[in-house]
């Protein structure tokens, strides 16, 4: 560890706080991915069972006809 | 093979979950070496001490903040003119990352500023044009979640991203048409003279370079997250049709 000197509260201080926001935003982002991937395998299943497999969508994303 | 092809979700999708693993080892390798560079392998600066430091996180994420909303300006852009859904998607994305950027922004130049200026905050352009440009952030992630109708959303965010880019680039070149205030010139600078010295440039480039990839990875993921929310939705409304 560095001496710091005077300002080490200050500069500790900086690298916590944006560790924080920054962990806190790639953890929701994490977490909000697995929910999302979850929720869509669940509903894929649920339309397999219902309609079949949509052809040529292995990831569960469906393309626009026109590509949008 | 077109940009445009990429719009599309399936391509996109494929495309995003070959680069999203590259994109997050080059953050973590760059932010780490810049960081632990920075902080154990440079010097005090002369008039600011240890607090030099700070600027391995102050100047890469307050860049990253200004930047995303430029990114988001060209994918509303793109989302106005071409109705790309994958483009509106990505800048709502961005929107998020680059308000807690701009928050990490204030709060280290806050917690800087404290001992070098004798304050934590100051009405200087900069400093304010940042702290409107964080609530146009905000304004933003309110509104996509405010209106229901995704394409409505897409749209009244679109504009609202149009206006707030006058705060961006003031944000931007404040410190340079407005000479009153606090701030200091630019830290990064093609003109060597404004630049930081050379002992503390290369690991803060290091570092904005990790932050820009940070910033790919999240708007990658997060877009894939709203591809993902949207076909999920898409199914349960056609089961319900069915």
């Amino acid at each position: 560890m560095p001496d710091l000197g005077p300002y080490a509260a200050e500069v500790l201080l900086a690298y916590g706080a944006s560790a924080v926001l920054i962990g806190g935003l790639v953890a929701a982002s994490l977490a909000a991915a697995r929910r999302a991937r979850r929720r869509l395998e669940g509903e894929s299943r649920g339309a397999g069972v219902r309609s079949g497999p949509a052809p040529g969508r292995a990831d569960g994303i469906e393309a626009d006809p026109d590509g949008r | 093979m077109s940009i445009w092809e990429h719009a599309n979700p399936v391509r996109f999708m494929r495309l995003s979950g070959r680069v999203l693993p590259w994109a997050w080892g080059v953050a973590a390798a760059l932010i780490g070496t810049g960081l632990i560079w920075g902080f154990f392998g440079t010097p005090d600066d002369y008039r600011m001490g240890s607090t030099v430091k700070i600027i391995y996180l102050h100047v890469p994420s307050a860049f990253v903040a200004i930047n995303a909303w430029f990114m988001m300006l060209v994918c509303s852009l793109i989302w106005l003119v071409r109705r790309h859904h994958v483009s509106a998607l990505a800048a709502r994305a961005a929107a998020p990352v680059g308000l807690v950027m701009t928050v990490v922004g204030l709060v280290t130049g806050a917690i800087w500023g404290q001992p070098m200026w004798g304050t934590w905050w100051v009405w200087d352009p900069r400093l304010t044009s940042f702290l409107v440009l964080a609530l146009f952030y905000l304004g933003y992630v309110a509104l996509w979640s405010a209106v229901e109708d995704p394409d409505a959303a897409a749209d009244l965010t679109s504009v609202l991203c149009l206006v707030g880019s006058v705060f961006a680039v003031l944000s931007r070149y404040a410190v340079l048409f407005w000479n009153q205030g606090l701030h200091q010139g630019a830290s990064l600078s093609m003109d060597a003279e404004e630049n930081v010295a050379d002992v503390f440039w290369l690991p803060l480039v290091a570092c904005l370079a990790g932050f820009v990839a940070l910033f790919v990875a999240l708007v990658l993921l997060r877009t894939r997250t709203h591809l993902m929310e949207r076909r999920a939705r898409a199914l349960v409304l056609r089961a319900r049709m069915a």
